[in-house]
């Protein structure tokens, strides 16, 4: 499951806890576990292909796990990550593309 | 754009961490008007969230009125009911201005009741506007997820 982590992290972001099954505690102690030493995770599937640099990308995939961990109210270590991301503070890329953030903490 | 938005993601996990300080540092980096916009709603929304109201919609006046800043003040709008005095959540729901943007605001808080199967705030919050153009963008949306929630109810149980 270590190659799901964006997918993982997407999933417990974007589907409502009030509709949730016995999944979201499994993704979200599979995450915990995948957590490397530095704080970071590991961007997976397609997205170390893009044309971006590598750093962006992994602050990117361990902001977006870092927020649905805390959401989920799962332990790990935050300190770590923190340090990792606060590192990346002039992100290089731009694109048209957009996203959105959606939260789902009062469910 | 990508530049702006990791920004925008940074300020979620520092909310979350409660380094709200920080945040508020972040959004005074942001370049782009519709991030900054977000990033705006996101803090005043946790401001609400945390009992300080008035900060809450003192950073809310950071939203702009540009595409997409609709989502941004329904953001805020959904705090402010959730959290705050019932009157001052309409009364800011019904200083929207009748602008599509504004109104995807109106469009997000029915989206939330409905999500949070909240059937009398859903009610309680149409019976509060004030603007035609509003109640009938609310009523619409309202009666969309309604249907789509109830399909997927459906389709569940099967």
């Amino acid at each position: 499951m270590e190659a799901k982590i964006d997918t993982m992290t997407a999933m417990l972001l974007a589907i409502p806890q009030l509709e949730s099954g016995a999944w979201r505690s499994v993704f979200a102690e599979k995450l915990v576990a995948e957590q490397a030493e530095d704080g970071t995770w590991r961007a997976c599937g397609q997205l170390p292909t893009q044309r971006r640099p590598e750093l962006e990308t992994q602050a990117t995939t361990t902001l977006w796990t870092t927020l649905a961990l805390l959401i989920e109210g799962k332990s790990f270590n935050k300190d770590t990550a923190v340090r990792f991301f606060d590192r990346v503070t002039d992100a290089q890329s731009w694109s048209s593309g957009n996203c959105r953030i959606y939260e789902f903490t009062s469910c | 754009m990508v530049k702006w938005q990791l920004q925008d993601l940074r300020i979620h996990v520092l909310l979350k961490l409660k380094r709200e300080e920080e945040a508020i540092e972040q959004l005074d980096a942001i370049k782009s008007p519709l991030i900054a916009s977000r990033a705006a709603a996101s803090i005043a929304a946790n401001q609400i969230e945390s009992g300080d109201v008035e900060a809450g919609l003192k950073m809310a006046e950071r939203i702009g009125d540009e595409v997409g800043s609709g989502d941004a003040r329904g953001t805020v709008a959904i705090a402010l009911l959730q959290h705050a005095d019932r009157s001052q959540a309409t009364k800011h729901l019904n200083q929207l201005s009748e602008s599509d943007d504004a109104m995807s605001g109106v469009v997000n808080v029915a989206r939330h009741w409905v999500e949070h199967a909240e059937a009398d705030r859903l009610l309680t919050t149409f019976e509060s506007l004030h603007s035609p153009v509003a109640r009938t963008h609310y009523a619409i949306s309202a009666a969309e997820f309604l249907i789509i929630r109830e399909r997927a109810n459906s389709a569940a149980s099967q």
